[in-house]
């Protein structure tokens, strides 16, 4: 709770010929992150004896299995006719995650397998994926003809007459309408007037024009119109008027159109009937390629392996039986603790409701190993923060309901989402108390019940100068737990001198400042000279920024009272809008409605944000540096989880 | 309502809060939402956290709009009762309105930082809530800002019983 999950490392020497089934059953127990034993193998002690494992021999056979799988899965996806889940469905209602069942298949077995489906899959699947191919270029070379074919409509010449005789071209092009002249002249000087120039005015200032000339000269013609920006349409293999051809075009289109859905229906039921064993060949091959992998990180001697890594505590005894179990004793494996300069993986435990509030933690970061655990410390006071800066008990209501919501939904089958939506309902819960306390029901509005009012203590719009007090000090406990936090750790760690140097000036500070103010000076003095000499000791040139760097910490609590007067303040707008709307008669009456459900839902919106933002903020920036260390690596070990596979 | 000296400085004090935190807000929000086109063309399942990057610079608009709300209310032009607004009681909500609107430049700041958060979330998308407390951070001078604004009209009576 207090700290991330306590480790001990583990050394496993073992027969290389157990070697696959050691790792087999690391990946079923899920408890050990290996260690990479290249880093070690740098020791000149170690390098004599041992030598990098060999890398595995199928482990490109599986990366391509996996490619060709993938390949298969993406087309299926694209033509699968199921519809996928909305993604508000996903989180609010989804529906249970599919599984498929089936005996768990590895090793030689597998690839062999795999290699099967592959086949099977290929040979019934090429064919009509190569028709689809063919169709798709075709609709798109008509629907291409088609659009050239709309620019020269208005032309009345038959297309089979187009493209080259024995001695001449007939070419199709557009020109604007202000260069026609232009090229007249230009064909007239290119050909000795050997040309013919049949022209249609069309749409937008341009003209549809055929143009017919000697064969020799086409292309010295084509280069030389070109830059008069004629437009060369090139249509070929279609008869009749260019109308016609539309036609006839859009009727092979039309054909083109069904036979495409013919073959996605015939690709869509090769899809139902692969795709299932496909997905268990895809994870199947997942799990094997961890195993894999994970040769990479060990060590061989002759016909030993070598493997290292973290488990933690209370899983370290069984973890021991069960690989002695698998190698038929065959293994030498050793448990200690760690030593100060290990890179210790981190694991947080907390009990379940704390366990939800992680998410805060790992969005700042993980605490290194030998570091403290914030989660515990971080749920109360973000609670408080977040109600109070969103003092507003209806708020708090809809905060519950989205929360409970979550849980409800998403939350059945998505641990993220279920611990998010915890967060928000216990939030909802503390703003509905604070703000119940405070007299916020959707602002003032709820006040005018008299039950409602009778619970008020606090008028944070009156009470304004308390208000900041209380934020004040609020922040001043939170900034006094952050220290003696930091001063019991580094106490307990022994390391005494950060313990005294670095923040107990303040604890004496503020015990002198108060008897000073109360008129014992004395006592008053005694305790803020010893605070000066603490902090002339820890931070010598730097105590001048200690003491506006606390002082700073402080007073950004005082954001406490400002958004909190923020969310409070713009309720009460929205009240007096509607209220104002409410006495225009009867359309004002619906437009006060409006104006009061959209308001606060948008008040609702901003604000809640905003207080969980700043909630946050006020924990990373003014508890955290207290006595946080970031910066640990996460607890991965080899483990085993398929999606959609349920092993029988 | 009677139009005084006083009831005239305090609306323009309102104005100042107000219009100086749109202004501020509008290019945070503008260079973050800059940034965020740029994101989502690159990929477009990114729009949630650019979306909530590009939402943190707003919150000065808000204490603007917060700050000329509180004027109005006080002084009587919105929903309270009306009352004789002094001279120096208008001053003084000018000089809410002030504080507010120049605390609330430090939007433009805090959009920048937004949209080369939107960067860093594009690149790795675990650095989501790192991107967030960044941005924040701009936001603190915004507050004591808003903070002595309400500071003085509690002080002037603007606002209180």
């Amino acid at each position: 709770m207090l700290r991330p999950t306590r480790m001990k490392k583990i050394q496993i020497l073992a027969l290389e010929g157990y070697r696959y089934q050691l790792i087999k059953k690391l990946q079923e127990l899920g408890t050990v992150h290996l260690t990479d034993f290249a880093e070690k193998l740098t020791d000149p002690v170690l390098k004599d004896l041992l030598n990098p494992h060999p890398p595995s021999s199928i482990i490109r056979k599986i990366a391509a299995q996996t490619i060709s799988v993938n390949r298969f899965l993406d087309l299926f996806g694209r033509y699968d006719l199921e519809k996928k889940e909305g993604f508000m469905k996903g989180i609010f209602a989804p529906s249970p995650p599919r599984k498929i069942e089936t005996r768990e298949i590895y090793g030689k077995e597998l690839i062999d397998h795999v290699d099967g489906v592959l086949e099977k899959v290929e040979g019934e699947i090429e064919d009509p994926v190569n028709i689809l191919e063919k169709i798709d270029e075709e609709i798109n070379e008509s629907e291409k003809a088609i659009k050239s074919l709309n620019l020269v409509r208005s032309l009345e010449i038959d297309l089979s007459d187009v493209g080259e005789t024995e001695f001449s071209s007939v070419i199709l092009g557009i020109a604007p309408n202000e260069d026609l002249e232009k090229l007249r002249e230009r064909l007239k000087d290119l050909t000795g007037n050997t040309f013919y120039l049949g022209v249609k005015e069309t749409s937008d200032n341009k003209t549809a024009a055929v143009l017919v000339c000697l064969k020799e000269e086409t292309v010295s013609i084509l280069t030389n119109i070109r830059r008069l920006n004629w437009e060369r349409i090139d249509i070929k293999g279609l008869e009749g008027t260019p109308s016609q051809a539309i036609d006839s075009t859009n009727k092979k289109l039309t054909l083109l159109g069904e036979e495409r859905i013919n073959k996605e229906v015939v690709i869509g039921d090769i899809s139902k009937k692969w795709k299932d064993k496909l997905k268990i060949c895809q994870e199947l091959l997942i799990a094997e390629r961890q195993r894999e992998e994970s040769q990479s990180k060990f060590a061989s001697m002759e016909s030993a392996v070598i493997i290292e890594g973290w488990v933690p505590k209370h899983m370290a005894e069984k973890t021991v039986a069960e690989m002695k179990n698998v190698s038929h004793n065959a293994c030498v494996i050793e448990t200690s603790d760690p030593e100060d300069n290990d890179d210790v993986p981190v694991q947080l435990t907390n009990p379940k409701f704390i366990r939800s509030f992680e998410l805060l933690t790992r969005l700042y970061g993980l605490p290194v190993y030998n570091g403290i655990d914030p989660t515990m410390f971080l749920v109360p006071g973000f609670l408080l923060f977040f109600s109070i800066m969103l003092t507003d008990a209806m708020y708090g209501i809809m905060a519950f309901i989205l929360g409970f919501l979550l849980i409800r939904g998403g939350g059945k089958y998505n641990q993220l989402i279920k611990d998010g939506g915890i967060v928000f309902a216990s939030a909802g819960v503390a703003t509905f108390v604070i703000g119940g306390l405070t007299g916020g029901w959707f602002g003032d509005f709820g006040l005018k019940l008299s039950f409602l009012k009778a619970v008020q203590i606090f008028d944070p719009m009156v009470g304004v100068t308390a208000f900041l007090l209380i934020a004040l000090v609020i922040g001043l406990t939170h900034v006094n737990v952050g220290v003696v936090i930091q001063i019991v750790d580094n106490f307990k760690r022994g390391k005494i001198q950060n313990a005294i140097g670095e923040n107990l000036w303040f604890l004496f500070a503020q015990p002198g400042i108060f008897f000073y103010i109360i008129g014992h000076n004395v006592i008053g003095l005694i305790f803020i000279i010893i605070s000066l000499i603490l902090l002339l000791y820890g931070h010598k040139a730097m105590a001048m920024f200690q003491i506006t760097g606390y002082m700073g910490d402080v007073l950004s609590y005082a954001r406490l009272m400002a958004l909190g007067l923020c969310t409070t303040g713009i309720a009460m707008t929205v009240n007096v809008l509607s209220s104002m709307l409410w006495k225009i008669g009867v359309i004002g009456i619906i437009f006060a409605v409006i104006v009061f459900l959209v308001g606060h839902i948008f008040n609702f919106v901003i604000n809640a944000m905003g207080s969980f933002v700043h909630g946050l903020r006020l924990h990373y920036v003014e508890f955290f540096t207290k006595f946080y260390q970031s910066g640990g690596a996460e607890f991965a070990p080899l483990n085993k989880q398929f999606e959609t596979l349920e092993i029988k | 309502m009677e139009i005084t000296a006083g009831l005239v400085l305090a609306i323009m004090g309102a104005a100042v809060s107000m219009g100086v935190a749109a202004i501020s807000s509008g290019i945070g929000v503008g260079l973050a939402g800059i940034a965020g086109a740029g994101v989502i063309s690159e990929d477009p399942k990114k729009f949630g956290p650019v979306l909530v990057l590009q939402a943190l610079p707003q919150t000065q608009g808000i204490y603007g709009f917060l700050g000329a709300v509180l004027i109005l209310i006080g002084v009587g032009v919105l929903g309270g009762a009306a009352k004789e607004i002094p001279l120096g009681m208008g001053y003084a909500a000018l000089g809410g309105g002030i504080v507010i609107g120049l605390s609330s430049i430090t939007a433009i700041a805090q959009g920048a930082i937004a949209a080369s958060g939107m960067g860093a979330v594009a690149k790795r998308p675990e650095t989501f809530g790192q991107a967030i407390v960044l941005a924040v951070m701009a936001e603190t001078f915004a507050i004591f800002g808003l903070l002595i604004a309400i500071l003085i009209f509690v002080g002037t009576k603007i606002m209180g019983a």
